[in-house]
């Protein structure tokens, strides 16, 4: 496969690691967290075996484009919308966590307002470009920060203050039920996948995935899964871990660099996050945006040349945005993701299914002209 | 398309002089406007109504460190009906905002774990995101606010002599204990292992740093002496070298011990009863003796010496067992041993933990006499 | 028609005064010439034309012997005529018939040494200011069948000519037609330099290529490496700078030093440009958010040294940047426009007395003098002018965000800049990306083969 669509998967699966995902296996840990990321990670590589094997035989081609060759209108708008609410809430849960993240760690005297604008700006700015400008841009902040993560993730196994026993401890809780909400959280891991809905035009070329190709993102997916449950059980020990509002930032700080330049590796661990968390968000609100534009045609509402529905929905994301943020807390934000992440297990399916019609449609088309 | 759509373009300058419109309504603290603090102490006070007393150590920035190159600090103390409560009158005493960032040394005053909630003091210490997590924990003997307004004279500006006990680049004696906050918190909460914490005393003038003190369940304590400290340090693999002192017959010569490794068990027997096994392995080199030693004997001195370290060991860890303290963690690794729903409740653990069989391996390999033979 | 011509050129020539005829006549042969005697050379005229006009048995043989000349030109119209004229050439009317022979004199072809790119190794001459020595130049660094050289001009007014030079081989097609069609659109009276040139290519979007898209060099061997690396060169007459086109991001920092180094050395020092590069855009951001944000990131000794010496500043650390760095872009901008003699002693007193005085004073910490110093001394670093003069102004943005948003927004504008510079294209090419052009096309080759 192209790298960029490693890209695709990979940004998903890390930008989310240290945010909701593992707080919610922890409030589960003693009901069924590991069986469920066991079961969510089968479940997660034979959906990117799906959804890469049906974008693969289409090069180049975006769902939206799909849809209009082979759907009714009614149920193409209809769909299209599902898809826009599902990718915009995807990146504002993003954004709002990061946004409350920063602010209660590393400028606490900023406006939560003025750090979202902020945010919006560079990112309303990144989505609207094309979508192999995009990609590039994630390609290059891929390749700066990935380094120091690799090299936090590597310190934090190495570290003389990581408690193997506390894992082991975490370990004997495998004989559990699995329960819906983590299975959703850990499956979301691996959706990334699903943004080639509108990646795949960059794609034009006809891709190899095999057994190669899974087997390394099997690898590195229980990789991050198990790097993401158990080095902050390592840290913070296993009975009340899920008392931590943000395990992974504390585990950062219980980190230390006895000769490194910045002494507290939970500040360099924050600002690589944002930038990682900035793509994930590009990558979501691109589609996005791409969605929209098949529904609405840019070139219609003009004032003195200039496209006017840009405009109106970036004032509507920003607005929303702005006003999310000051209604939710962090309380809030945690079961609101949790009802995304469940919601994510109807939308899959049905996304599958109709994938699996457009499949059908074109072969008939197909047969036909033959 | 090569350029951008040109609304975008307006639209993003628009959202530019927003962001610079806030601009002006932003608020930041300037470096010089905050006061860092360098150590807290919690003392329980003698006022019921508020039983916290809290101190508070400050860097007095007044110039360069070029400019007075001898350590100035501001100490302030308080008491509250808690932590917070304390801070909050604190900051009224101090013309500078208060900056939690440099928080390194977190001192609790021997009274206050006997006589305060230990569970309240953690709670506001993990809370606030600006403490460190990578602060060190230790007990002021006979307060904290005493063992906080001690300055040595071998302290440097900027830099509190405290930090050199624990930071692992200046000090590396066996006798000192270091415990991270966050360490503190995961013992102190996690059934089966206990939180063991350095005693800081004051003796002429300087600071002194080799006794700990385990913090058990339901408020008991176990003091550790030096002695103890010591081979708890050589235990967990804390210390990087340590010595021993051997005695046999008329024999006495010193060992000292290094790259040791220890592996310990606590495994559930058939009858329910537990045996707690513990090997450990080292190096060793003799480094002072009283009488000419032949190095052909060498053979003979490492089994003193194993019998030593064995009866030593084997000492600490009865006081520990018959007292129900559970410092180095057996607890845990019997909870790790099994699956959840196979252990026995935790009460049965704790008792068969005070009668439980001790089996010592030791595996020393003493590799000379040092350059004398 | 010929008189009608003589005429219509002394008209066209009459205020100049400059125009000189000269009547060649013995025997039965005649013939005159006219020129601009302060554009040709009038000892080649001497030899080339008077004295072979006087040896020469017949008009017939003369003529022949005209024609054969490497100088002689052709032409259409008397327009041609008359530019043909002005740039120097010598006309020569003969049995009713107009040949045009190229004389001019040029006092502009002497090589220029090296002074805006300097290196250590390498070549210390670049090219000179006429153009046909350029394209010698370039033809004699560059032995290709390949290499191709189209002459044009531009400008209404005054017609200056210019080269376009790529290798037919290498060349993108359609950045080519691209880069054609953008000259051909070029709609001014006046040009003067390819520096001016260069503005007008751009000249369409004016407002949005901050960075430049277009690089201008004085190394002869940077253009053959450009040309190679399939690049599209433009010279032109009077100009000791040539256009490269398409330019990427990568190509502003590369140094032809680095071809000159052991392996080791020249990556050793290709870290150190882009780290300078990270130094000139990110350090006064990254300062004014520590101080007023984030202290706790720093060490307590460092922490404290920052504090102590801003002790007594009065103004908020975000300020005191934009101050300092004000005055060292004075600075920097005095010293281009003094005379070599004296720029230093503009260095000496900005940078050494300013400096300490503005500690002394309290005006600034001494942590920000160094900061700032740090911050000019890294931006030097940068191999091409232009590159260097754009990043100088992103770190202001950098300094606002810094002062809204702390480190945050220290990351999220460095965020923003690149998706700027990522969105930007050079004639099709992307701007920045991770394999860069050049290596693109080597790749490329490679599987060819």
């Amino acid at each position: 496969m192209s790298r960029y669509y490693y890209y695709l998967v990979l940004v998903n699966m890390f930008a989310n690691i240290i945010t909701s995902v593992p707080v919610i296996l922890f409030q589960n840990r003693k009901d069924g967290a590991i069986i469920s990321m066991i079961l969510a990670m089968i479940v997660g590589l034979i959906c990117i075996t799906f959804f890469t094997k049906f974008f693969n035989s289409f090069p180049g081609k975006t769902l939206p484009d799909m849809l209009k060759q082979t759907m009714p209108k009614w149920f193409t708008v209809i769909f299209t919308f599902v898809l826009v609410i599902v990718w915009f809430v995807a990146g504002l849960i993003t954004l709002i966590t990061y946004t409350i993240l920063l602010i209660r760690f590393l400028t606490p005297e900023t406006s939560l307002v003025m750090g979202t604008i902020t945010i919006l700006l560079f990112v309303t700015f990144g989505c609207f470009m094309k979508a192999d400008k995009v990609l590039y841009t994630i390609e290059i902040i891929f390749i700066i920060t990935m380094p120091l993560i690799i090299f936090i993730f590597v310190k934090a196994y190495l570290d003389e203050h990581i408690e193997w026993l506390y894992i082991k401890v975490a370990f004997t809780h495998i004989n559990t039920f699995p329960q819906i909400i983590p299975f959703a959280a850990v499956l979301f891991l691996f959706l990334g996948v699903m943004n080639l809905i509108i990646f795949n035009q960059f794609f034009t070329v006809k891709q190899t995935f095999g057994w190669k190709q899974i087997s390394a993102l099997t690898l590195i997916g229980s990789g991050v899964l198990f790097t993401t449950y158990f080095i902050p059980v390592g840290f913070q020990g296993f009975e009340n871990i899920d008392t931590m509002m943000y395990p992974w930032i504390s585990t950062a700080d219980s980190m230390r660099m006895r000769y490194g330049v910045i002494e507290r590796v939970v500040f360099i661990f924050l600002l690589f996050y944002l930038a990682f968390s900035v793509i994930s968000l590009l990558i979501h609100w691109h589609v996005t945006i791409e969605l929209l534009k098949s529904v609405f045609n840019f070139n219609k509402l003009k004032v003195r040349g200039i496209q006017v529905i840009p405009f109106i929905i970036i004032t509507i994301f920003s607005l929303i945005t702005i006003i999310a943020v000051q209604f939710i807390n962090e309380l809030n934000l945690y079961f609101f993701t949790s009802y995304f992440f469940v919601s994510l297990l109807f939308l899959v399916p049905c996304l599958m299914l109709v994938l699996w019609i457009i499949k059908r449609r074109f072969k008939q088309h197909d047969k036909k002209e033959s | 398309m090569i350029r951008k759509n040109p609304s975008l373009k307006k639209c993003q300058l628009i959202l530019f002089f927003l962001a610079l419109c806030f601009l002006s309504g932003c608020s930041f603290k300037e470096i010089e406007k905050s006061a860092f603090i360098a150590g807290i102490g919690i003392d329980p006070s003698e006022n019921s109504e508020r039983p916290y007393k809290v101190s508070l150590k400050i860097f007095n920035q007044t110039g360069t460190v070029k400019d007075n190159p001898e350590p100035s600090y501001i100490y302030v103390s308080e008491e509250g009906k808690s932590i917070t409560d304390a801070i909050r009158l604190l900051e009224t005493k101090v013309d500078k905002r208060l900056e939690f960032g440099h928080l390194k040394i977190i001192l609790l005053g021997e009274d206050a774990i006997k006589e305060l909630q230990i569970t309240d003091m953690l709670d506001f210490l993990m809370r606030r995101p600006d403490i460190q997590l990578i602060s060190w924990v230790m007990v002021g003997r006979p307060s904290a606010e005493k063992v906080l307004q001690m300055v040595p004279e071998t302290e440097t500006a900027a830099y509190p002599s405290l930090y050199n006990y624990f930071d692992l680049n200046a000090n590396e004696s066996p006798y000192i204990i270091t415990t991270y906050l966050f360490e503190f918190r995961r013992q102190f909460l996690e059934k089966g292992v206990e939180p063991v914490i350095p005693i800081i005393e004051i003796e002429q003038g300087q600071f002194v740093v080799d006794k700990a003190i385990v913090i058990g369940e339901n408020k008991t304590f176990l003091e550790l002496d030096s002695l103890d400290t010591k081979i708890f340090n050589i235990l967990l693999n804390r210390a990087v070298k340590a010595d021993l002192i051997v005695e046999h017959e008329d024999e006495l010569f010193m060992v000292e011990l290094d790259r040791f490794n220890m592996d310990y068990q606590a495994v559930e027997n058939a009858d329910g009863t537990v045996t707690l096994k513990i090997t450990f392995d080292a190096k060793g080199l003799i480094t002072e003796s009283k009488n000419p030693l032949d190095v052909e004997n060498l053979p003979k001195f490492t089994e003193w010496t194993e019998a030593k370290a064995t009866e030593d060991g084997k000492k600490f860890l009865s006081k520990l067992k018959e007292g129900g303290f559970d410092p180095i963690g057996f607890g845990l690794y019997y909870k790790g041993s099994k699956l959840h729903n196979e252990l026995m409740d935790y009460d049965e653990w704790k008792k068969q933990y005070k009668n439980a069989k001790i089996e010592f391996n030791i595996n020393l390999n003493l590799t000379g006499t040092g350059q004398l033979g | 028609m010929f008189n009608e011509t003589i005429t219509w050129l002394k008209q066209q020539l009459n205020n100049t005064n400059e125009l000189t005829q000269k009547t060649l006549e013995i025997e039965d042969k005649l013939s005159f010439i006219y020129f601009i005697s302060s554009l040709v050379d009038i000892e080649m005229i001497q030899k080339v034309l008077i004295k072979p006009f006087f040896e020469m048995p017949s008009e017939d043989y003369f003529e022949a012997y005209l024609q054969s000349l490497p100088q002689q030109l052709d032409f259409q119209t008397k327009e041609e005529i008359l530019s043909n004229l002005l740039s120097g050439s010598v006309l020569v009317a003969l049995k009713d018939k107009f040949i045009i022979l190229n004389l001019s004199k040029s006092h502009v072809d002497q090589v220029q040494e090296i002074n805006i790119e300097p290196t250590i190794h390498g070549s210390h001459y670049g090219l000179s200011e006429s153009l046909i020595t350029n394209i010698n130049i370039i033809r004699n660094y560059y032995h290709q069948a390949t290499l191709t050289v189209e002459k044009s001009t531009v400008g209404k007014l005054n017609n200056l000519e210019y080269a376009l030079l790529y290798d037919k081989d290498k060349v993108k097609k359609d950045v080519l037609k691209k880069f054609k069609k953008r000259m051909k659109t070029i709609d001014k009276e006046l040009i003067l330099s390819s520096s001016q040139l260069i503005s007008h290519i751009n000249n369409r979007d004016k407002l949005t290529s901050y960075f430049p898209t277009i690089l201008l060099t004085e190394r002869p061997d940077r253009i053959i490496y450009n040309i190679a690396g399939g690049k599209i060169i433009v010279l032109m007459e009077g100009s000791t700078l040539a256009i490269v086109a398409p330019a990427v991001f990568f190509d502003f920092m590369v140094s032809m030093e680095d071809n000159y180094h052991s392996f080791w050395i020249s990556n050793f020092l290709r870290a150190l440009r882009y780290l300078g590069l990270l130094v000139c855009i990110l350090l006064p951001g990254l300062y004014v958010a520590v101080t007023t944000y984030s202290p706790e990131i720093l060490r307590v000794e460092l922490a404290l040294t920052i504090s102590g010496s801003r002790v007594g500043v009065p103004y908020p650390p975000y300020i005191e940047v934009l101050f300092m760095l004000f005055f060292m872009e004075l600075l920097v901008e005095a010293s281009i426009r003094l005379p070599r003699a004296m720029s230093a002693t503009a260095t000496t007193v900005g940078g050494l007395i300013l400096g300490t005085a503005a500690t002394e004073a309290n005006l600034t910490s001494n942590i920000m003098i160094i900061i700032i110093s740090a911050v000019a001394i890294s931006t030097f670093v940068i191999p091409i002018n232009e590159m260097s003069f754009a990043i100088r102004t992103v770190r202001l943005a950098l300094i606002i965000f810094a002062s809204i948003f702390g480190l945050a927004g220290v990351v999220l504008a460095a965020i923003g800049f690149l998706m700027y510079l990522v969105n930007l294209n050079s004639y099709g090419e992307p701007y920045l990306r991770f394999y860069n052009y050049r290596k693109k096309k080597e790749r490329g080759e490679a599987l060819n083969e």
